[in-house]
Parts: C-alpha cells; structure tokens; sequence
C-alpha cells in the first residue's frame, strides 16, 4: 500500500483497493457535490477520472465549492479542478470535458465504470440515469436542497431516480438553494456508498436512496427494495 | 391503523417525525393531523411527495388514495440539485 492511502487501510483492504485503482469515473457536474467528490474519488486511490461541465466558476459559488476561490472566478470548472486534482496526486489521469454530460459521445459513457450524478437539476438527473442504464454503468447519484440531501448507487435496470422523481421538474433546492455545509456532507456519504459497492458490503445504499436531512439529524433509507438490504 | 412518517421540511415546520392513525384514506391521515397539529398548513402537504407503501402517488386525486391497515404513508419533499 502506497503511504498516501496508508490510513484508508483500517476500512478499505488491499482487494478493494485495487478494484478502485482501476476504476475510471466520470464525473457529471463540478458544482457542490462534484467537486468535492472528484477530490475524494483522488484521495481514495482512484485513478482515471473524467471532468465534465460546461460552466465557469462564478462568485456565488464561493459558499460551497470546494475549488472556488477568487483566482478561479471565470475560469472553467474543469480546468481548474484539474489542476488542483494533479497537485494532490500528479500520477492522476484526469480528463477535462467542457460539453454537456448528456451529450457525449457514446464511446466516452462506454469507457467509464461509474458515472457520478453531481448535476443540478432534476431533469437532467433522470437523463444520466437514464444514459447510465444504456450503457449498463452505476450510477453513484447525489441530490442536496437546504438542509437536505439524496444518496444512492444505482445499477443499470433499477430507475431509482425515475421511481422517486417521477416527472417532477424541481425540489427544494430551488427554494432553500444550497448552504456552505450540505454539499460537502453528501458528497462524503456518496464516497462512502462507492466504496462500500466496491466492497460488496451489504450496508450500501444499493438501488436504494437514502435520505439525509442534516436540520432534523435523520439519516434513513427509503427501501425501495422492501428489504433494506445493499447485498448484491 | 396507518403508518405516516414526514420527512425533510414538514420534519422541520412541524416536529412530526412518524405515527399511527385511523384512515381509510390519504384525506384522513390528514385530517388526523390537523387534529393532532392545529397549526398545519394543508397546502404544505398538498405540494409535499406522497408514497404509500413505497410506491409514489402523483395524480390529482391522490389524497382519495384508498388506505388499508398496516400501510405506510410518506410525506416527503426531493432535491435535485447538485
């Protein structure tokens, strides 16, 4: 084990270690959640990640983007994560894709392992899913509003998002917007969920969702499947 | 009886966290906590997500929604951004 992943070893053994070594992700979105799960994917030992988003950072993002800061202001998102993912590990393979996730070419989707839903609206959630089921990938989805956040690893076939959104166009993020503390929060549990999939750890949040209300301090999983059980 | 839990922002206007009432239907569960919550905005649960028995109920006339003993009420709210 490398000695930058040394104190990972407690909770995450050498085969799960090599099977995230070798994960390439595709990130979907840079804002909140996407950045600071691009960084953990990094810290974790995953090696080939995919940035992509079409935005560039811009001053209300400096309450909760971990990237953000004001030598960042106007310039693309990818770009500068990139770069701040090199410095953390300058081994990474790090793609940045200045386009619109939904919109790629199909070889991209079809390179990756896992697709990460960091993206902002409902709408274009339910497409990733919806690509991500086409072309047979996970799914590691992650929703924040206010208070409030959605986790769930979803495999192909399952239509999680379909199920709870349904046709719905927004939640309450468009009311309550998104605080300095949420995204990181999420963020971190979505890392978490991933690597309990790699593991195959029964307690992951599997074709599930799991709700996350950090107001009322409620942490509990919806039970799509009836059982509540995250073993495959 | 019926098992309603609230969720996410009616968690936090209200306090309610998970209980039991009689109802026969989704209408009832409501009235019953009007009763037990005077101060409750209806409306708050009418532009809330329903699920009974995990499964989402999204049409019009959803609060008709016919309810048997030992079903699960969700009243909940999304997120969706990132």
């Amino acid at each position: 084990m490398k000695p930058r992943y040394e104190k990972n070893v407690g909770v995450i053994d050498e085969q799960t270690m090599k099977i995230l070594m070798n994960q390439t992700i595709l990130v979907a979105g840079l804002g909140g959640l996407g950045g600071h799960v691009a960084e953990g994917l990094v810290r974790l030992g995953v090696s080939k990640i995919l940035l992509v988003d079409v935005d560039r950072y811009e001053t209300s993002n400096l309450n909760r983007q971990v990237f953000c800061d004001e030598a960042a202001i106007g310039q693309f998102k990818v770009d500068v994560v990139k770069e701040r993912l090199k410095q953390i590990n300058p081994e990474l393979f790090v793609q940045g894709i200045k386009a619109d996730v939904l919109s790629l070419e199909s070889s991209i989707y079809a390179g990756v392992d896992v697709m990460v839903d960091a993206l902002d609206d409902i709408p274009s959630k339910l497409q990733l899913e919806s690509l991500a089921d086409q072309h047979q990938k996970v799914l590691l989805h992650g929703a924040i509003g206010g208070w409030y956040g959605q986790v769930g690893v979803i495999e192909p076939g399952y239509h999680v998002l379909k199920t709870i959104y349904g046709d719905a166009k927004e939640g309450l993020e468009k009311t309550y917007l998104n605080p300095t503390f949420t995204p990181g929060i999420i963020a971190y549990i979505m890392l978490a969920e991933m690597v309990k999939y790699w593991m195959g750890d029964k307690h992951c949040v599997l074709n599930d969702v799991l709700w996350i209300d950090v107001h009322n301090h409620v942490y509990e999983r919806f039970g799509l499947r009836g059982d509540n059980d995250g073993s495959r | 009886m019926v098992h309603v839990k609230c969720m996410h922002l009616l968690r936090s206007k209200y306090g309610i966290k998970e209980l039991d009432v009689e109802a026969s239907t989704v209408q009832d569960v409501l009235n019953a906590l009007k009763k037990i919550y005077p101060t409750l905005d209806e409306q708050d649960f009418y532009q809330a997500v329903l699920f009974v028995n995990k499964q989402k109920i999204s049409h019009n006339k959803r609060f008709n929604t016919p309810l048997t003993s030992g079903d699960e009420v969700v009243f909940t709210n999304f997120v969706g951004g990132g």
